[in-house]
């Protein structure tokens, strides 16, 4: 069942040079407790995406065009009283670097607490969701009495979790979630998010350009480039045979204990997303490039077997 | 053979709040750390710990930024402390660094070209602007950029990978004998990385250059690493060559740092639960235990010797590991 | 891609840049035009008005404006506009030596108490806060009263001055002390760069906006506390300055006996001096944090 639906949604960010589109027209199928994840490098447009998708986009940004679907409703004709009911408490969003997120001068049940009053709970009654929510993240109760820096980054990070879990939404949507945390405490919370899917059943949004992170806990892939989604699979599909070739690269260029070979890495720099290529946007960094059909148009997502899609002409005409 | 650079028995110990009754609070960031660096050999050392081991504090003593509590960095048999003007003026144009934030490391305010041109003024490189213009365009061609895309930009202007290699070129610049690379591609993209390390490669193969790598990433110091120190809260735990002690590893940090590295490839994932090795739900901001081995909470194999004596480093078959179970 | 030193100086601090957008601000447009409206009343009085009509006795006193008198004379038969175009000059004369002990001086304290820090900042730093508790108008009313008959020009700007360079100096410091923890500063060290060279090079830049308003605000300050300390009789008696002049004609009961020309002219003369260096300020201040802001 299809819980959450980004259909050709188009974001731009308004500069002094022109206007950038950060993402364009995406479409993207999200379904009912699976994992899935956007991956791809800085500048791809995976974190407006998830800003957008919670309508959290603020100028210069704004949604040029295209629909978010919610259970079938568009949450971009909603009134804003009507999308905070649906922020948290149905679709809830872990920054990046969230960690800074949390308020100093506050202990962290308090924070929980202001949260909770804003989408109306009873000031009253939420110490016990609170106490169940810390260990649900695994985090014994006196932990609330704390102060943020008391505590260590993991642990920052798991609070964070929980204060995006605390009112039970169905959807969550973690923006790398674990960038500046060490390679410990690192898979204790993709652990940490695993076991939240697999034992309460929610679904996951993975942002991430971690491609290793991608592969450990999500069960499907979409992959960005300059703004679009340029392929689209099962992971497991995607890592044994990875179609486009920025996957393939983007799988190549991480370092493994035992490979000796030289790592390949992606030549260049991403583009200008005010002045971009014409045609394929990968094209002047693609080792595959064919001169005469990449640099003319662009590919168009299309499905190549049941469940994968690629955006490339070299599989066009399958 | 002689040595080019040596840290002996080095003890950092910052002290982190004072009050007038009662006892300073102090944290030991360095304990007891020694390396040697041999001339005419150039190798990676790469330095691995997670934050809080100690690797950044290292970098920083053996640069001279900071002073050690105790101990002695030697520069080719003198200690860095006291060099006169001229050895000081060689130190410093032979050891150099690569920082980890590409953002900071640039003063906003001027061009990136601004601090390799003084590096190459200031130890007498190049004279006039000709000399200067070649030197630096050939620097920047040694990490891949071309002098026209770079000169006269200003650090915002320039993508996080061109920027660090921006840092790579001042460091080349000065054709050091040493560079101290502390976390360089931790803030960058993984497809990123790839090229950097290549680049710092290249750098110590066709320039003999020695770098030490400092990172908390295995995978990277695995790739350009020759030998490895494995550093958890301030003391080496594990050392020796990359390749024996990445695959047989001996100390129990050595081996949870292995465990926790997420693989590309979702056939291989963890299988192990983290249980096996206490975490960081219960860790709080810890204090001090001068005695034992700091890895005692977590280490699955912790006996109670472990509580109340140290460690040592010990040879133990190919490597050095600082442990009770050898 | 040689540049001289001025062109350097130019690029870093983006003067130009800030020159062309400072005047896109109202504000700082009229204060602009305010200030050189009164500097030109100055430059005119000094050069086209012969300097006799300064002199004593060199007309009828007390008589209102009129024929060579544009703004009338005073008791002692002095011409009131040549006095003012004087008066004007020491005062922003005063002010800006003021400024430069205050902002410069101070400043300089400051970074190298801020960057080298250890026991020559903790002492700067004592002296600084000791400084800044004294109530300054009365400790100066105090020193001036004591050197009364002295009073001149220098004095008085070195008095008012050493009240002016400690709060520079602290905000100084404490900017540099977060500065010089960035890691470029530390590039910079391993650039082969010595201390000074990095305070003026590397972190000065970041400061100069912010100087810069200081420098105009102590301009303000000076003029006014010069004009305070003036009108009090403590100010400098052998020179002209706008406060003198007020003085003057209060102490020669100007106000009772209807020489109205007399002193309004200083009053509002100062009054529009304010007004100009505020203005101008404000235009200066806003572009200072605006900037902070940019689109990546």
């Amino acid at each position: 069942m299809m819980r959450l639906e980004v259909r050709e949604l188009t974001a731009v960010y308004d500069t002094a040079l022109g206007e950038l589109k950060a993402v364009d027209d995406v479409t993207l199928k999200v379904y009912e407790k699976e994992t899935i994840g956007v991956a791809g490098e800085s500048g791809c447009g995976k974190s407006t995406l998830a800003l957008a998708m919670l309508r959290l986009l603020k100028p210069p940004g704004r949604i040029k065009k295209g629909k978010i679907l919610y259970d079938g409703e568009n949450i971009l004709e909603k009134r804003d009283e009507e999308i905070r009911q649906i922020r948290m408490k149905k679709v809830s969003f872990i920054p990046q670097s969230s960690m800074n997120a949390l308020n100093p001068v506050l202990r962290i049940k308090d924070q929980f607490k202001d949260m909770m009053v804003a989408h109306g709970e009873d000031r009253n009654n939420v110490e016990k969701k609170i106490e169940e929510t810390l260990s649900m993240v695994e985090l014994k109760p006196y932990v609330m009495n704390f102060f943020p820096h008391e505590l260590s980054g993991g642990m920052k990070q798991r609070v964070v979790i929980g204060m995006a879990l605390i009112l039970n939404p169905e959807i969550l949507i973690a923006d790398e979630p674990t960038t500046a945390l060490d390679v410990v405490v690192q898979r204790e919370i993709l652990e940490l998010l695993r076991h939240i899917k697999e034992k309460l059943g929610k679904t996951v949004i993975l942002i991430s350009h971690d491609m290793a992170v991608q592969a450990e806990i999500t069960d499907r892939i979409a992959i960005m480039y300059a703004g679009k989604i340029v392929e689209m699979g099962d992971t497991m599909d995607i890592f044994k045979q990875p179609l486009h070739p920025y996957t393939e690269l983007l799988i190549s260029s991480i370092p493994v204990i035992g490979r000796k070979m030289r790592l390949k890495g992606i030549p260049g720099f991403p583009p200008d997303l005010r002045k971009l290529p014409k045609g394929c946007r990968f094209m002047p960094r693609c080792p595959k490039a064919m001169r005469g059909t990449c640099d003319e148009i662009e590919p168009s997502l299309i499905p190549i077997e049941k469940r994968r899609e690629v955006a490339c002409f070299l599989y066009e005409g399958r | 053979m002689s040595e080019l650079m040596k840290a002996e028995n080095i003890t950092k110990i910052f002290v982190t709040s004072k009050s007038f009754i009662g006892r300073k609070q102090v944290t030991t960031a360095v304990e007891n750390f020694n390396l040697s660096i041999e001339e005419e050999k150039p190798e990676v050392i790469s330095i691995v710990g997670e934050s809080g081991s100690g690797k950044t504090t290292i970098a920083r003593i053996l640069l001279g930024l900071i002073k050690p509590t105790s101990g002695v960095v030697y520069y080719r048999g003198k200690d860095i402390l006291k060099l006169n003007k001229t050895e000081q003026k060689e130190y410093r144009r032979n050891v150099q660094a690569i920082f980890q934030d590409p953002y900071a490391a640039f003063n906003p305010l001027h061009t990136v070209e601004h601090s390799i041109e003084i590096s190459l003024k200031k130890f007498g490189l190049a004279n006039d602007s000709a000399s200067l213009r070649t030197l630096i365009e050939e620097s920047l061609q040694e990490v891949g950029l071309k002098y026209n895309e770079i000169i006269g930009k200003y650090p915002h202007q320039l993508s996080g990978g061109e920027r660090q290699r921006v840092m790579v070129a001042r460091a080349f610049a000065l054709k050091p004998k040493l560079i101290i690379a502390d976390e360089p591609v931790s803030m960058l993209d993984a497809s990123i990385r790839a090229n950097v390390l290549n680049i710092m490669k290249d750098l110590k193969e066709r320039w003999g250059i020695c770098f030490i790598y400092i990172t908390h990433d295995l995978s990277t110091s695995y790739y350009i690493g020759d030998r490895i120190m494995v550093m958890h809260r301030g003391r080496v735990v594990e050392r020796g060559l990359t390749d024996e002690v990445l695959t047989n590893s001996l100390h129990p940090y050595t081996r949870l740092l292995l465990e926790s590295i997420p693989l590309p490839d979702p056939e291989k994932r963890w299988r192990i639960k983290t249980d096996t090795f206490g975490s960081a739900r219960t860790e709080l901001e810890t204090e001090e235990t001068a005695k034992g081995c700091k890895f005692y909470s977590k280490c699955p194999w912790r006996m109670e010797k472990c509580k109340t004596e140290t460690p040592i480093l010990r040879a133990v078959s190919k490597s050095e590991v600082a442990c009770f179970l050898y | 891609m040689k540049l001289t030193i001025f062109e350097k100086f130019r690029n870093v601090t983006k003067c130009g840049k800030t020159i062309k957008q400072v005047f896109k601000y109202t504000d700082f447009k009229i204060g602009f035009i305010l200030l050189l409206s009164i500097l030109s009343i100055s430059v005119h009085g000094q050069f086209f008005i012969p300097e006799s009509y300064v002199r004593i006795g060199a007309f009828e006193p007390s008589q209102p404006p009129q024929g060579l008198n544009l703004l009338g004379t005073d008791s002692f038969g002095r011409d009131v506009y040549a006095q003012l175009s004087y008066s004007i000059a020491n005062s922003l004369i005063i002010g800006i030596m003021v400024a430069i002990i205050g902002t410069i001086v101070g400043s300089v304290v400051g970074f190298i108490s801020g960057y080298y820090g250890g026991t020559l900042d903790a002492i700067v730093r004592i002296i600084i806060n000791v400084m800044l508790s004294i109530p300054s108008l009365l400790l100066l009313l105090l020193i001036a009263s004591f050197i009364k008959g002295a009073l001149d020009f220098v004095s008085v700007s070195l008095i008012i001055g050493l009240f002016s360079w400690a709060w520079p100096a602290r905000q100084v410091r404490s900017q540099v002390l977060s500065l010089k923890e960035r890691e470029f500063v530390n590039v910079a060290k391993l650039s082969g760069m010595k201390g000074y060279e990095i305070i003026f090079i590397e972190i000065m830049p970041h400061m100069f906006r912010w100087m810069t308003v200081h420098f105009i605000s102590t301009i303000l300050y000076g003029i006014l506390t010069e004009s305070s300390l003036s009108v009090l009789g403590l100010g400098p008696q052998k020179n002209l300055t706008l406060g003198m002049m007020i003085y003057w004609a209060l102490n020669y009961a100007a106000l009772y006996r209807g020489i109205w020309w007399w002193w309004t002219a200083p009053v509002i003369i100062l009054i529009i001096l304010f007004l100009s260096l505020y203005l101008m300020n404000i235009g200066l201040e806003r572009i200072m944090n605006p900037r902070l802001q940019r689109v990546g």
